[in-house]
């Protein structure tokens, strides 16, 4: 029985690792998806890295067939990274090609690494979750196959980080990415009757703006919300399953957001800032979403210096030449606002 | 055999349409487990979400761990809880631990595991709640735990650190063992206000988004300038010295006759110099670790980069410098209020104060503009004394 994870953690690193902990002296990428790393001791090491599924959903058959390969080629080592890649460990370039081979054959390309497109990360969306406004694995789904060209074949100027979140709380990873997508809700959630269950003061105390009120009618407390306050975060519904949106088949979309980065390089850790107020959810291919992406990468390719992050050549540029250079309309909700309130304007201009 | 409602039949049709392309498929993974597709493709084609909080689930010896989802359309699919489990630092894994997770998904689960969530936990999902205590029994006999949920301390997250990275100035690897060593309670029960993360990163270039995303964040760093080795310095070539000159931000490396000279003072550990160098400059002799706080992305005033706290020199002040912190959290925030919302209501002063710490330029990065402020008669006394001692005025 133990408590906590498994540790210690030396017990799972690869003998290379175990022996050369602490000891790397420098690293370089010899070929897309492969990485040399080299110890003080001249021990070196080639790591490949692989893209998984959006999500990270494997079946277990897939499971196994990926430690079967882990098992021959690193000695039944492996890992996954921040951004939810598998990489595995090797001891020569040979053995790396080889795995890249067997990965690939499996379904799982090896790239993402250095001046090109790194794995896209997405919450569970409407796979498992009770508050997305987007389907999040489908956009990346969709985000992947489009961009794929740029994810081992050809060169961008930097490290481009994509993800995609269901709904405002960001469980994907946005805001953090050069390219993030966030679902959002545009509408005031309903509460049903149902909702006098729920935990009075967690679900009031849950709502940011304080749009969560409580109501005696006859006698019975009911919780009701303020429809000028509310900013259509969707937080009080994970609060209360009561609260519910009424029509999100018409009201939820997704924002395109661009700039987060979190290196403290060049211009330091940014959040991403909103380009594209509102895009529908048009399952599957989401055509306009994939093509203004497509349109502010290749504008970014074409444009940016070498090295230059999505964040750090629009500090260059600014933003008004990043609208000109892509020919993105600009709209009022992209304005900066130092109220949270700003994400209102889409309600008010619809009339609610 | 019941009818398959036309909203399920539409929806195949979409599903199917994913499935076409170079990135994997996560559907095609999902094919191949009990997941409910039927229920995933009714809502891509309903455009909303079938699944519902199914509220806080009590299993004994299981405080933390499961999150309950209920479904909307009983005639299409069943409930699915999802159980996390907790991996070893780094995400590093081993070929049997994968399959043995693989046999308890087969065994409890639908068949599928979700490899790795934003917060780097496993999760198996489908598992029914009558099965949960069983689950949990046998999956921690075999030597593995469940956690990371509710209003607890969050799964700790942590970047390679010294296992393939030369910048690490943090056993970040480490540091997890030991933070579980001895706060695991506190990652075990949900006794908080709102749930708290830790983020552990070697160096300021911030793997872990430890800045970002982690109510409490470690950042390996140094004091003063890079540590240069002179001989690879010079090899490195006119070319790239001058750009690693140029690329200083702080003007703190200056070209001297083939090689470069370092203001150590002036150096704001930026890494720029570490970066551009193949290993000739590295972060200098003296690591510390930047501790900050405050930064989420979800929660009440929306994301937050987190703020400066203060600097310390070994990681054992640093986990006593957590404990306060979280004192602080557990006695002042408000009922589901993350730490960065209880910094924006109180302010850095008023968790300063609560912290028994003192403002220090080093954790702001602007200073205020306007001078509406109040001056206590005791300070009005002192501060003036404390310039005329540093200035040296009479």
């Amino acid at each position: 029985m133990v408590d906590g994870p498994p540790r210690p953690v030396a017990n799972f690193l690869p003998p290379v690792i175990r022996e050369n902990y602490g000891q790397w002296a420098s690293h370089s990428l010899v070929a897309p998806g492969i990485m040399e790393h080299v110890s003080k001791t001249g021990k070196k090491v080639y790591t490949v890295r692989a893209a998984d599924p959006p999500n990270g959903r494997y079946s277990t058959g897939t499971i196994r067939k990926i430690s079967a390969l882990a098992r021959k080629y690193c000695g039944g080592y492996m890992r996954y990274t921040q951004a939810v890649n598998m990489e595995f460990f090797v001891d020569s370039p040979e053995k790396a090609q080889e795995l890249k081979r067997e990965l690939e054959a499996l379904g799982f390309p090896v790239g993402g690494w250095g001046g090109h497109l790194w794995n896209l990360t997405s919450c569970a969306g409407f796979l498992h979750c009770a508050l997305a406004a987007t389907d999040a694995p489908s956009v990346a789904q969709a985000l992947g196959n489009a961009m794929f060209k740029y994810y081992r074949d050809e060169e961008l100027p930097a490290k481009l980080s994509m993800a995609v979140s269901g709904c405002p709380s960001s469980c994907g990873g946005s805001f953090l990415t050069d390219i993030s997508i966030s679902g959002i809700h545009t509408e005031i959630p309903i509460v049903l009757p149902s909702a006098k269950a729920c935990d009075l003061q967690g679900t009031t105390q849950s709502c940011p703006v304080g749009a969560i009120q409580l109501e005696t009618v006859d006698g019975e407390r009911h919780i009701a919300i303020r429809k000028k306050l509310c900013i259509g975060c969707g937080l009080c519904l994970a609060a209360c399953s009561g609260i519910v949106f009424e029509t999100p088949e018409k009201t939820d979309g997704h924002v395109i957001e661009i700039g987060g980065k979190a290196s403290v390089s060049r211009t330091g850790t940014t959040m991403g800032r909103v380009v594209v107020p509102f895009l529908p959810n048009d399952a599957p291919h989401y055509p306009v979403t994939v093509k203004t992406v497509e349109r502010i990468v290749d504008t970014w390719k074409k444009d940016a210096k070498k090295g230059e992050r999505i964040a750090d050549w629009i500090d260059r540029i600014g933003w008004e030449k990043f609208y000109r250079k892509t020919k993105l309309p600009f709209y009022e909700q992209s304005m900066e606002t130092l109220d949270i309130r700003g994400i209102m304007t889409i309600k008010d201009s619809s009339g609610r | 055999m019941p009818e398959v409602p036309e909203e399920v039949k539409r929806g195949r049709k979409l599903v199917e349409q994913t499935k076409n392309g170079p990135w994997p498929s996560y559907i095609k993974e999902s094919e191949k487990t009990r997941y409910p597709l039927d229920l995933y493709a009714a809502a891509l084609d309903l455009k909303r979400v079938l699944w519902t909080t199914g509220g806080y689930v009590s299993v004994p010896g299981v405080p933390t761990g499961i999150l309950m989802r209920v479904t909307s359309r009983p005639d299409i699919g069943e409930n699915a809880n999802v159980v996390r489990v907790l991996l070893p630092s780094g995400n590093f894994v081993t070929s049997d631990m994968l399959e043995k997770y693989a046999d308890f998904a087969d065994k409890y689960g639908v068949g599928m595991l979700h490899a790795l969530t934003c917060s780097h936990n496993m999760e198996i999902p489908g598992i029914p709640k009558e099965r949960v205590r069983d689950f949990a029994t046998e999956f921690k006999a075999a030597g593995f735990e469940v956690g990371s949920t509710g209003d607890a301390f969050r799964n700790t997250t942590v970047c390679v650190g010294p296992a393939l990275c030369e910048y690490a100035g943090v056993d970040t690897l480490g540091a997890r063992d030991r933070f579980y060593d001895r706060f695991n309670d506190y990652a075990k029960y949900p006794t908080f206000p709102h749930k708290i993360k830790l983020k552990i990163s070697g160096c300021p270039l911030d793997c872990a988004r430890a800045s970002q995303k982690a109510c409490i964040g470690f950042i390996g760093t140094w004091e003063g300038g890079p540590d240069m080795d002179e001989s690879r310095v010079r090899a490195l070539g006119p070319a790239t010295l001058d750009a690693i000159t140029h690329a200083c931000p702080t003007g703190a490396i200056e070209r001297q006759d083939g090689g470069v000279t370092v203001k150590g003072e002036d150096c704001i550990q930026c890494m720029k110099c570490v970066r551009m160098s193949q290993g000739a400059f590295s972060p200098g002799k003296h690591r510390q670790i930047q501790i900050v706080v405050g930064g989420k992305l979800r929660g009440k005033k929306g994301p937050l980069i987190s703020k400066s706290l203060c600097r310390v020199d070994t990681e054992q002040e640093a986990f006593d410098i957590l404990d306060r912190i979280v004192n602080v959290f557990q006695e002042h925030s408000a009922r589901k209020e993350r730490l960065g919302d209880t910094l924006f209501r109180i302010g850095m002063k008023g968790f300063l104060d609560l912290m028994g710490m003192k403002p220090d330029a080093a954790m702001v990065k602007d200073l205020r503009t306007n001078i509406f402020y109040g001056v206590t008669d005791e300070e009005k006394e002192k501060q003036p004394r404390e310039i005329k001692t540093a200035v040296g005025g009479g």
